[in-house]
């Protein structure tokens, strides 16, 4: 504000220079004539030396006569002019009084010598003998006199111009009458405007600079307030099998960054899930494990959907949908696999039951629905863990169920959940929604649902100890999702193998451990660009690998994460087992995975797992 | 904020230094009256008359002649014409009327071929011009042309007719004054008066005259001199004739020359006396007009204004004063 003054001042100045400098050349312009007058007290009027020349070449001598009486001017040698005149009362013209008066004299011719030089008033000593002032004295009449270089006559006025000669010149004015004379003397003069083009000019660049410095102050401002335009490239999305982007949910991206510093830390080689489960859980897993290699490669990439969905939607990317084309065949396989749980979408756990059932064999049924295994798998781990994990696994979704809500996904977590229409538990609702997978708007939440889980889980947990991961992870009390998100990042390079599948290639290589993943864009054009979490995750092979076994996780955790916890650990394990027979890392990896996210979720029963899991894990 | 005062101090000193040039303006305007220079005193009087003076007075006098001459009309020469001149061309007119028009005025040109313009302060004042050979081809004249005070005009003051064969001495070109010599000036060989008196005394003595050898001898004296040994002869039986001749003063008019010497012109009388011892002398129609008498039994008494232009070396020359031009006209006749 205070520069914005100092720039306009610098304008008004200039502004006043301008002024200035055009007032010297017209306001104050001196008069390019200069005329002074004055009116004789004696019929005679003469000028004395110099005052022809006095303010210009040529001067116009005007000479007037009350009563239009004849007036005579005459122009003679100085010494003609006084012989002329003798001793006769004569005004002299001795200059300028003033810019409009001449400075007379008036001598009588009792004083022929002039007395003091003034003003226009008479200080002579007139003597008797002179006439009065006042009387009208005839004259002798210099018209036609020989002296007279120049002569003008005329009634009442007379006229007559005198360039400037060489010589002594000087003007005798007669009114032969008697009367009083006034004559004028006018001058050109020379006028100059020093003052106008300096001030003018200076004034002008003083504008100039003002605007310009306003000018650039004023964009500056604006330029301050509009945003830097932040550009980013096309992302790989990932999206539901009907295209529509996924929003990545806390607890996936929770999931995808704990399996990155899980990988990253641990080096070990990606397993599919590490199903933390009884015996039973184990078997169901087994044989749904026994289908996992066909779909691994799915169900990696529904763990990729998942992974990146959940730390992806925790980062800021809510408005981006996640959208992994891997999860197209999740998704088909989901939603098979959901219609039975949307219709009992209450219960995760019986759905998770149900799936479970035909979840052996629905995967077995649809070979790209590996997610749907992964799904199946985590969900018999789930139905079969204890009813307690899953109560507890409730607790906490929902709990997370709470975060999930406001948290990103929400577009998928929220038709998930109302898919899943009102869940006694909130838990529930987001396993529902990753069961219900099946339905096309299933499909996209469930995975979205499971990303809810751990986006949410993520979310609950504090950013420092997200970004702490393992440790954070292991805690797992404190983030329900962080077994999910655990296990979701540690599914991701699992998802980017099998997610390759997805694409087309196995996940074989892309899950060496010694190797990094290959990043594996969404291979189908059904893959929407996705966040850049899915992309930086899918970079470091956090987000494809896992995507089988990541469905299974976090649908497991969504759905209770108890349940799926305890199951997925078991099945993640046996399942892990499987896959690793036929995927050197992406078992491990999806064990990892799993078993992180069976740690990391459920809070309470996280601690409990994690250790077995780890167990089965280094067992294995 | 306390950037502040050192910033407005700052601009209060821009503004103050950039706001003075405007009140120098303004200040500056009121330049000073100007203040009236004479011209310096010149060391020498310029010349009286200029050109243009010069010219509008011979046209005057042109004028004022033709007129009168055409009328024989002696008055109408009052504002142009005096001293000699006037006599004289009074004269004329009665003669040109007593012989009804056959001798007419001399004519007078005031075309002039040279001027001698005096370069003075003092009146009177006389200017010599020299004017062309008239119609005739008749001499040229010299025309004197005096000022005699202020508010008077100039007027021809007299004329004399250059000696045939005479050269005029060169003088300051036209436009510059001449300078003008006293009458008693010691400048010159003989001062200006002396000449004429001396010329006088030559004229009435003749080579007797101690005066003689000063003057170179000329053609108006020898003819002067011829016409009275004629008169004498002619009026030997009747009776007898004196010519006397004297200057008139302050008739003087002495303008320098070039080279230091002067032209001088003066003004003499010369007064011729017919004595008539028996009989009577008849006298013409114009000095009957003159006269008032158509014939005298005593004396006759002629008298002439004779107006002459000598040309003086400056003092320490030999050389001999030379009569350059010289009028002798007839401006009375008197007799019983």
């Amino acid at each position: 504000m205070l520069t914005r003054l100092i720039h306009a001042a610098v304008g008004v100045v200039g502004v006043v220079l301008v002024l200035l400098g055009v007032a010297s050349a017209t306001l104050w312009r001196a008069d390019d004539v200069l005329r002074a007058t004055a009116t004789a007290r004696t019929p005679l009027v003469v000028t004395d030396l110099g005052v022809l020349e006095l303010g210009g070449d040529p001067v116009t001598v005007r000479v007037t006569a009350p009563g239009g009486a004849p007036v005579v001017l005459a122009v003679g040698r100085d010494t003609d002019v006084a012989g002329w005149v003798g001793t006769d009362a004569v005004t002299r013209v001795t200059g300028l009084s003033d810019w409009d008066t001449l400075a007379t004299t008036t001598t009588s011719t009792a004083t022929p010598t002039p007395t003091a030089e003034g003003s226009a008033s008479p200080a002579p000593s007139e003597s008797a003998e002179a006439p009065a002032e006042g009387e009208a004295a005839a004259v002798a009449d210099p018209a036609g006199s020989d002296l007279w270089v120049v002569q003008a006559t005329g009634e009442g006025s007379a006229e007559l111009v005198w360039p400037a000669q060489e010589g002594r010149w000087t003007l005798l004015a007669a009114a032969p009458g008697g009367e009083r004379p006034t004559i004028s003397l006018a001058w050109p003069r020379v006028v100059t405007t020093p003052w106008l083009w300096p001030l003018v000019v200076s004034g002008a660049v003083l504008v100039l600079l003002s605007a310009v410095l306003l000018a650039r102050g004023v964009a500056r401002a604006r330029r301050r307030e509009e945003p830097l335009p932040v550009t980013t490239g096309s992302l790989p999305v990932v999206t539901d099998p009907d295209g529509v982007p996924l929003t990545p949910t806390r607890r996936r991206l929770r999931e995808a960054e704990e399996a990155a510093r899980r990988e990253a830390g641990t080096r070990r080689p990606r397993t599919g899930e590490v199903p933390i489960a009884s015996a039973g859980a184990v078997a169901t897993a087994a044989a749904a494990a026994a289908s996992l290699p066909d779909e691994a490669g799915p169900d990696e990439v529904t763990r990729s959907t998942v992974a990146p969905g959940g730390p992806v939607a925790e980062g800021a990317q809510r408005d981006e949908e996640v959208a992994l084309p891997e999860l197209a065949p999740d998704e088909v396989a989901l939603p098979e696999l959901a219609a039975d749980e949307v219709a009992a979408d209450e219960v995760a756990p019986d759905e998770v039951a149900a799936d479970e059932a035909p979840g052996g064999v629905t995967p077995a049924e649809q070979a790209p629905a590996n997610g749907a295994d992964e799904g199946t798998t985590e969900e018999v781990p789930a139905e079969e863990g204890p009813a307690d994990e899953r109560a507890a696994d409730q607790a906490l979704l929902e709990e997370r169920g709470v975060d999930e809500r406001p948290a990103g996904g929400a577009t998928t977590d929220g038709p998930a959940i109302e898919a899943a229409g009102e869940e006694p538990t909130e838990p529930a609702a987001p396993g529902d929604a990753l069961v219900a997978g099946a339905g096309p708007a299933d499909a996209g939440s469930s995975p979205g649902g499971a990303t809810a889980a751990p986006v949410a889980a993520a979310a609950a947990r504090p950013w420092w100890r997200r970004l702490l991961g393992a440790p954070a992870a292991a805690v797992g009390a404190t983030d329900d999702g962080g077994a999910g998100s655990s296990g979701t990042p540690a599914a991701g390079p699992e998802d980017h193998g099998p997610g390759s599948s997805a694409d087309g290639p196995g996940p074989d290589e892309e899950h060496d451990p010694t190797l990094l993943p290959v990043p594996a864009w969404p291979a189908t054009g059904s893959s929407a660009p996705s966040t850049r979490g899915d992309a930086w995750r899918r970079t470091w092979g956090l987000a494809d690998g896992s995507t089988s076994t990541r469905t299974a996780g976090p649908a497991a955790d969504d759905q209770g994460d108890e349940d799926a916890d305890a199951a997925r650990t078991g099945t993640s394990a046996e399942d892990v087992a499987v896959a690793g027979d036929g995927h050197d890392d992406a078992p491990s990896d999806d064990a990892t995975s799993d078993a992180e996210p069976d740690d990391a979720q459920p809070d309470d029963a996280q601690p409990d797992d994690a250790p077995s899991a780890d167990d089965e894990r280094d067992d294995r | 904020m306390s950037r502040l005062p050192a910033r407005s101090r700052r601009r209060g000193a821009r503004a103050a230094a950039v706001l003075l040039p405007g009140l120098l303006v303004v200040a500056g305007c009121a330049t000073p009256l100007p203040e009236p220079v004479p011209a310096p005193a010149p060391a020498v009087a310029p010349a009286t008359l200029a050109q243009t003076q010069l010219d509008r007075v011979l046209g005057d006098l042109g004028a004022v002649l033709a007129d009168a001459d055409a009328t024989s009309d002696a008055a109408r020469l009052a504002p142009r014409v005096e001293g000699p001149a006037l006599r004289t061309r009074t004269a004329e007119y009665v003669r040109a009327t007593a012989t009804s028009g056959q001798r007419g005025p001399t004519p007078l040109p005031v075309t002039p071929a040279s001027v001698l313009v005096p370069a003075t302060t003092q009146w009177p004042r006389s200017t010599l011009v020299v004017t062309e050979q008239p119609a005739d081809l008749q001499a040229p004249r010299i025309l004197v042309l005096r000022q005699d005070d202020a508010r008077s005009p100039y007027r021809l003051w007299g004329w004399a007719r250059l000696l045939p064969g005479v050269q005029l001495p060169a003088t300051a070109g036209a436009g510059t004054g001449v300078p003008v010599l006293d009458a008693g000036s010691e400048a010159l060989r003989l001062a200006p008066e002396a000449v004429l008196d001396q010329y006088a005394d030559v004229l009435t003595n003749g080579d007797a005259s101690a005066a003689a050898p000063t003057f170179a001898s000329d053609a108006f004296r020898e003819g002067l001199v011829a016409a009275r040994t004629q008169a004498a002869a002619n009026v030997q039986a009747v009776g007898s004739v004196t010519e006397t001749s004297a200057a008139v003063p302050d008739s003087v008019v002495a303008l320098g020359t070039l080279d230091g010497g002067a032209l001088v012109v003066g003004q003499l009388t010369t007064t011729t006396t017919f004595t008539v011892s028996q009989g009577s002398l008849t006298l013409d129609a114009t000095d009957a007009a003159l006269s008032g008498k158509t014939s005298v039994s005593r004396t006759l008494v002629y008298t002439y204004d004779d107006v002459l232009a000598f040309y003086v070396p400056p003092a320490g020359s030999t050389d001999q004063v030379r009569l350059l031009a010289a009028e002798h006209a007839r401006v009375g006749v008197t007799g019983e």
